[in-house]
């Protein structure tokens, strides 16, 4: 993770507005590689794809990237939702939201997310990701027609999903046309072991929440 | 945002250590110098509380206190606080780090 200039002074700033208690900064990846530029167009942070420098409404936070006056992190702390590794921050903002709490983002307070690193981090990751996806599944009855789709036909959406984004993205992150083949290989790979993460989270549900760190 | 001159909030950076093992190691320490930076360019009459939570499974202690040395010159200028909180996960450090913070604003970042 990598703050740019001023990352530290604009979060503040925004906390100090009367009637802030959360803000969020903009999460994005640097565009420096074909592997940078990939994840950029496909993975989870796209901030920088819409190139803004609002401070605005959202419905949620990045965990990696936020600040929050203390009372209301004592107040609500991130759910404990073991046995998945991510996703407490939507559940939280969530909770905030109903509490009648509204978070903000300030896209100036920018920092850059690595995509994962070397091809250990690349299994790892995409393995956790099917694996939360899965218990996302079991422990939360999601209603919408997205998560309703059964394994692994969702698993072939994402796939498709991701291709479409790095096409859609492509000049967003400079993507060259010759790069694309390589690019499509890396998100295919990562949603195949999204995949199959999902499913050994279906086959036994602890081997990877006893086994892998993120 | 307008710069102001002056800070007079205090705050605490809450630093989760918690997949360094599979960052890059380079990554780490650019994040760590520009968070250094960033702190010693702003003016604050209360100085940040700075705390960097680890596992003592994944990293030792004296390792990670020598990494924070050599990632900036200046470190010494900073309120660092190296925790040691075992088998917690990520979210469960945040949620460690505010409870324990001494500052009214906790900030978290992840490496």
């Amino acid at each position: 993770m990598l703050p740019e200039t001023n990352w530290l002074h604009e979060l503040l700033s925004s906390l100090k507005t009367p009637g802030v208690e959360i803000v969020g900064g903009g999460t994005n990846m640097l565009h420096n590689s074909i592997y940078n530029k990939t994840f950029a167009a496909f993975w989870y942070f796209r901030d920088s794809l819409k190139n803004t420098d609002e401070f605005e409404i959202k419905s949620t936070f990045w965990a990696n990237n936020f600040a929050a006056r203390r009372d209301l992190l004592i107040k609500y702390p991130f759910p404990n939702i073991r046995p998945m590794f991510r996703m407490s921050c939507i559940f939280l903002a969530q909770k905030l939201r109903d509490a009648g709490t509204t978070i903000y983002r300030n896209n100036k307070a920018k920092v850059y997310h690595p995509p994962p690193n070397g091809i250990n981090h690349f299994m790892v990751r995409a393995l956790i990701e099917g694996h939360d996806s899965q218990m996302a599944r079991k422990l939360f009855n999601h209603k919408t027609r997205y998560h309703k789709i059964p394994f692994p036909i969702k698993n072939c959406y994402r796939a498709a999903r991701s291709i479409y984004q790095i096409i859609i993205s492509r000049k967003a992150v400079n993507l060259a046309f010759i790069e694309l083949p390589i690019a499509f290989s890396i998100a295919v790979s990562y949603q195949f072991f999204v995949c199959l993460g999902e499913f050994t989270a279906i086959i036994n549900p602890k081997l990877i929440n006893g086994n892998l760190r993120i | 945002m307008e710069p102001t001159n002056n800070w007079t909030e205090s705050i605490s950076l809450i630093i989760e250590w918690e997949n360094v093992l599979l960052s890059q190691t380079h990554n780490s320490r650019k994040m760590l110098y520009r968070v250094i930076d960033e702190i010693l360019s702003m003016n604050f009459i209360l100085q940040p509380e700075v705390m960097i939570l680890f596992d003592p499974e994944d990293i030792q202690k004296d390792s990670l206190i020598s990494f924070i040395q050599n990632a900036h010159p200046e470190y010494e200028k900073i309120n660092l606080k190296v925790i040691s909180v075992s088998g917690l996960k990520y979210f469960e450090m945040k949620n460690y780090g505010a409870a324990v913070a001494v500052w009214r604003y906790p900030r978290f970042f992840r490496l």
